[in-house]
């Protein structure tokens, strides 16, 4: 069945319906989102109340438009589910134990459920130590996003709901990133190479170029795809990190008061306290080694910080070390006089 | 990977504007003629991999993702590539925790299983859409779900990832009609594989969304169900390997040793002997000296070697200098001592002066080597010089006298260490050549045999320590957790009586009563449990290996100290002597811990045999039940047996050293002689039962009561059953079981406890130790079965709860299948 399709952004809601709300979409064509606190929040949000919810429904009816962004979007499902289970893994059916190993299987199972967390807030929050000073060194922000605006094909000749959006990234793909959304407007009076100005100047090759955006985006693309990698290297190793903090013998204090019944203001209170001095017992714990450590045991905390902090490093300093104008080889310049042949 | 054409012709498009004659151009001449651009053949396919090709594809990938790293890391890597970086990324990240997890473990099982973990983790992650996605729906449609492809630059990716972007054109005709037959699609419809194509997009997304939503509950799950299957196969590979090294390692002791030496001790010795050569021997030197050659050894061997050392550094022989310094302290010394007593005036007249003390020593003493008696007789000449000074001091005034008698307690009536003189006096031994020489090769003999002794110490913790993973804890495990399985005991009667040692006690004793009633159930238990026990023969951790590995140790310290010209005799005497020397301390550590184990297993098998006998009381001889003899009244048998049963079960080492307290009827009939009488295993008591006007009391001064029971359990014959059974066995266990029987009723029937001297089996033994007494009890039944059912307990509920979660997330994702992928036919009908 060959049904009609518009290619403009058709918001008329053909109905005389009037109680049917029309679907109000935030973007009408592909826009640059700042990559500020509140879009990623937003995006976020977005992602996952999709994934659950919307995302699902398609992929279960098997829905024509379910496309690859949608599965890609529902991994984040596993990841949450796995979560929580790997946490109950450890601790749901401890309560039926005698007191003893309830108590030993108890303690492994809390240290595992805060492995499990740890993981997760040190494999995204360790990222900006990587985009972050390539940004500032450099420019390029690989994280920043755009809001893709989609045309779906109709169900039937009635369906007039045919748009939606996805939160992309401008550089998620290297091959075919989004330059033209880095492109400024000459209609509204903006200078059309801005964003390749910049970077160009950033990086030391000049002010002014004739063509910022031809020299500068093999340049940006390179920073890119260096930085992803560093980024999510680092990251894991970070979450490593996290899991091997989790896993020390003191956390036990915590446990001991920890509640999160935040109502009860006082015990609340005095959980996060010992919280913040256990938190930093264990960090010289995990450091140093525990007590009466020697060989292998006693630098493995220590081997675990220094991997991670180097990757940071290492990766950040790899991402922003590329070539200046000035040590670029012959090869890399177009002879404008010689004809060039594709093969 | 052949290089992206669009790409590599963005990059290299000419800048410059065209030349004029191209705006002429021909279009249909040059497309008629377009050889340069011709697209290549395509040289994507499908992958279908046997699981033979697995390892070259496993080689291969690792390969590509070195190569993709590389690129990454150089900004040159595409979409697909630095991909890849996220998988390195995981699977590092995993790593790394395991091998931190790794360092904070101490048993080498727990240390595997954090590899193990690990990699099932990855393994639980391809499975479970393997088995619950792709293998259902293979069978539901027809085709592979999960199905792989190569595209024309070998990148391999899932088929079915973006439905937008199906390569349609890697599947034949033929290929897809079969899967278009499978499903039922009508033969002869129009646009057939396009109907087909869409069914399977359909059924493919279905699947994926079905795989995000149950992974993450059964990726945890699987995962932790894949580490408990390989704990036990883990367990007994890293057992064997541990029987290995150790065994390895007695064969080759010299080699063995070498790990085990302590070279820095000896560093430290080297570094001492450089700084202190030629110097004189301070006691702050010889405590160093001490410290370093002690290292590693116990407190009391220590002090052996630290006696042994005073010889050999002279100590105990030493040797004097007296030089003019020597006189001057002397001056000094003795005038200080004498200060409360007379003033500096009357001392100068009466106490020798330096240099007159010279003209006095000169001859026999001055700058000779003394000893210590030569010091003496200094002290004799010095304290001559004085009497006759102070006595003519004395005669030579007549007010103001010098008490002689005072003066004389005060330089000489002391210890030769309070000595004003003798203190002046400094020991001569210095760091010569020789003795450096000699505290080299004391030292190297202590170090070797300390290496060597290391080595008998890590054989026998590998065997039988009480530690995870030994020889000898495997070998507990492994009989502890058939126990439940081999008494019948059901997940329910274990969960009803795991909190409590007295509820297994009575489970296990209804269980073995039942048991006994039947000659088939208990003959065919006995042998179970005579298989198991077996099996602890087979590795003893004594073995004669062992023992002879021991003596050879030990035995050789003394022989290359004789080598060598040493002389260590407290050493010796410590090390390879006979009573409480460190060579029989090795032995009885093994000794000890075997026999601790095997009298658990053996009060096993003895309990068993004592139910049956009673169970079988009237059907075979009186006999097998001696010692309920026909004088004793019914009354007493009843208690007796009683009694033993308890016991046997659930009996501790006091029960038996305080012999025994139990609250008895004391006014019993004592008429009724007759034999007890046992029905379906258990005993019908005719008295027992009975109401005690005035209550029961513990009856101390009844030794027969100890007596009897003792021998009841101890000493008469074990039933014929149990008799053939064991011999049959073709092991040893009928000579160590009825060992054991002896020595029971020796150190503990014949013990003596103060409060009820008489309550011995035969004569009594002084020569009892508590610690053996301990170890000849053992583990009483219901506590080995307790703490096995604890155990086990947790394991099962686990499994219960999260394998039968795992399997009903199975079904249902199996079940989802065949909901999906239904799509009307074009004329409306539904296709299934």
């Amino acid at each position: 069945m060959i049904l009609p399709v518009s290619n403009f952004n058709n918001r008329v809601n053909f109905t005389d319906d009037k109680k049917a709300k029309k679907k109000e979409l935030p973007y009408d064509c592909d826009t640059l989102l700042k990559n500020n606190f509140k879009n990623r929040a937003l995006i976020t949000y977005d992602k996952f109340t999709n994934a659950l919810s919307l995302y699902t429904a398609k992929g279960l009816k098997g829905d024509k438009n379910a496309n690859f962004y949608e599965f890609l979007t529902m991994g984040s499902i596993p990841y949450v589910i796995g979560s929580l289970m790997m946490m109950s893994v450890f601790n749901s059916a401890n309560k039926f134990f005698e007191p003893i190993a309830r108590s030993k299987a108890g303690a492994v199972g809390r240290k595992m459920a805060l492995g499990v967390l740890f993981y997760g807030i040190l494999k995204a929050a360790t990222k900006p130590l990587v985009t972050a000073p390539v940004k500032w060194l450099t420019g390029v922000d690989v994280e920043i996003p755009y809001a893709k605006f989609i045309y779906e094909l109709p169900d039937s000749v009635d369906d007039t709901d045919i748009t939606s959006i996805e939160y992309h990234k401008v550089f998620e793909s290297k091959e075919f990133s989004r330059w033209d959304l880095l492109y400024k407007s000459e209609a509204k009076g903006e200078k059309r190479n801005e964003y390749y100005d910049n970077i160009a100047k950033k990086l030391g090759y000049g002010e002014n170029l004739n063509d910022s955006d031809q020299e500068m985006k093999p340049v940006i693309k390179k920073i890119a795809t260096k930085t992803d990698m560093a980024k999510t290297l680092s990251s894991y190793l970070w979450a490593a990190a996290g899991v091997a903090y989790a896993f020390q013998n003191s956390w036990q204090d915590y446990f001991n008061v920890a509640t999160l019944k935040f109502w009860k203001f006082g015990k609340f209170k005095h959980s996060l306290k010992v919280f913040k001095n256990t938190a930093i017992k264990c960090a010289k714990e995990f450091y140093n080694g525990p007590s009466g450590a020697t060989g292998w045991s006693k630098y493995a905390g220590k081997f675990m910080i220094g991997t991670a902090a180097l990757s940071t490093v290492l990766g950040v300093l790899n991402a922003v070390s590329v070539k200046k104008a000035s040590e670029k080889t012959p090869k890399d310049v177009i002879d404008k006089d010689r004809k060039y042949v594709v093969n | 990977m052949r290089p992206n054409l669009i790409q590599t012709y963005l990059n290299n498009m000419p800048q410059v504007p065209p030349d004029k004659k191209d705006r002429n151009l021909d279009i249909e001449y040059v497309l008629s003629n377009r050889t340069f651009i011709k697209p290549l053949p395509s040289k994507g396919h499908l992958i279908n991999r046997g699981i033979l090709s697995a390892p070259a594809a496993v080689a291969k990938n690792i390969a590509y993702d070195t190569k993709s790293f590389v690129k990454a890391a150089r900004g040159k890597a595409n979409d697909y590539e630095a991909g890849k970086v996220n998988d390195i990324g995981m699977k590092l990240g995993g790593l790394m925790i395991a091998g931190y997890l790794m360092t904070r473990k101490q048993a080498p099982l727990a240390k595997a299983m954090e590899f193990v973990g690990l990699a099932s983790f990855f393994a639980a992650m391809s499975i479970w859409p393997k088995i619950a996605l792709q293998w259902p729906a293979q069978l539901v449609h027809g085709f592979n779900i999960r199905q792989k492809y190569e595209d024309s630059f070998g990148r391999e990716k899932l088929f079915f990832q973006d439905p937008q972007y199906l390569a349609w054109s890697l599947f034949s005709d033929q290929k897809i009609n079969k899967i278009g037959d499978w499903m039922g699609v009508p033969k002869d419809m129009n646009n057939r594989r396009d109907f087909i194509q869409e069914k399977m997009k359909k059924t493919a997304i279905q699947n994926n969304t079905m795989w995000m939503w149950t992974a993450g509950f059964a990726t945890p799950v699987l995962s932790a169900l894949i580490c408990n299957a390989c704990e036990k196969p883990i367990t007994n590979l890293i057992g064997k390997h541990r029987a290995k090294k150790a065994d390895n390692m007695l064969l080759d002791l010299n080699n063995a040793s070498v790990k085990f030496k302590d070279t820095a001790a000896l560093d430290e010795l080297e570094e001492f002997i450089a700084e202190n050569k030629d110097k004189k021997l301070n006691s702050d030197l010889v405590k160093k000296i001490k410290a370093n050659l002690t290292k590693g050894f116990d407190g009391v061997t220590a002090q052996a070697i630290s006696d042994d050392l005073d010889d050999i550094l002279g100590l105990n022989n030493k040797k004097y200098h007296v030089d003019y310094m020597t006189l001057e302290n002397i001056t000094a010394n003795t005038r200080k001592a004498l200060e409360t007593l007379v003033t500096p005036a009357q001392a100068d007249r009466f106490l020798p002066d330096t240099d007159s003390l010279q003209n006095l020593l000169k001859d026999d003493f001055l700058n000779k080597e003394l000893s210590e008696t030569d010091v003496k007789k200094l002290l004799g000449v010095v304290g001559a010089k004085i009497r006759r000074n102070v006595r003519s001091y004395n005669s030579s005034i007549d007010f103001g006298k010098v008490d002689e008698r005072r003066v004389i307690d005060r330089l000489f009536n002391l210890k030769m260490a309070d000595n004003p003189i003798a203190k002046a006096i400094k020991p001569s031994s210095k760091l010569s050549d020789s003795l450096v020489e000699t505290l080299r090769s004391t030292a190297n003999v202590l170090t070797e045999f300390k290496a060597r002794n290391a080595v008998l110490d890590e054989y026998i913790y590998l065997k039988a320590a009480a530690a995870p993973q030994t020889v000898l804890a495997n070998a507990w495990n492994d009989f502890t957790h058939a126990l439940p399985k081999l008494f019948n005991i059901s997940q329910k009667e274990i969960a009803e009586t795991r909190f409590d040692r007295k509820l297994t006690g009575e489970l296990l004793r209804n269980k073995i009563e039942k048991i006994v009633a039947s000659d088939t159930e208990y003959d065919a238990l006995v042998r179970a449990i005579v298989e198991k026990i077996k099996v602890f023969d087979r590795s003893p951790a004594m073995s004669e290996n062992y023992i002879n590995a021991v003596n050879s140790v030990f035995e050789r310290f003394p022989n290359v100290l004789q080598e060598k010209g040493l002389s260590m005799p407290n050493t010796v005497n410590r090390i390879n002597g006979n009573f409480g020397s460190l060579k029989n301390v090795q032995k009885d550590f093994g000794a000890n811990r075997v026999l601790g184990i095997r009298s658990s297993l053996y009060r096993l098998l003895n309990t068993l045999d004592f139910y049956k006998r009673i169970a079988d009381a009237g059907k075979i001889s009186d006999e097998y039940i001696a010692a309920l003899h026909s004088g004793m009244p019914k009354a007493v048998k009843e208690e007796i047996v009683e009694f033993a049963k308890k016991l046997s079960i659930s009996g501790t080492t006091s029960d038996y050293i305080t012999k025994f307290f139990e609250l008895r009827n004391p006014k019993l009939n004592s008429d009724d002689k007759n034999q007890i009488k046992s029905v379906a295993g258990k005993v019908e008591y005719k008295f027992l039962g009975e109401n005690v006007p005035g209550g029961k009391v513990d009856i101390p001064q009844d030794k027969m009561f100890f007596h009897e029971i003792m021998k009841l359990l101890y000493e008469n014959k074990m039933h014929p059953h149990t008799v053939d059974i064991v011999s049959n066995s073709g092991s040893a266990l009928v000579d160590e079981l009825a060992e054991y029987r002896r020595t029971f009723i020796n150190e503990i029937g014949n013990a003596e406890y103060f409060f009820k001297p008489h309550h011995t089996t035969g004569a009594i033994n002084k020569n009892t130790k508590s610690y053996r007494q301990f170890l000849l009890v053992g583990l009483a039944p219901d506590q080995m079965l307790n703490m096995t059912t604890k155990s086990i307990y947790n394991t099962r509920k686990w499994l219960k709860m999260f394998g039968g979660f795992g399997a009903g997330l199975l079904g249902v994702t199996v079940l989802s299948q065949f909901f999906f992928g239904k799509m009307k036919l074009p004329g409306g009908q539904k296709n299934d």
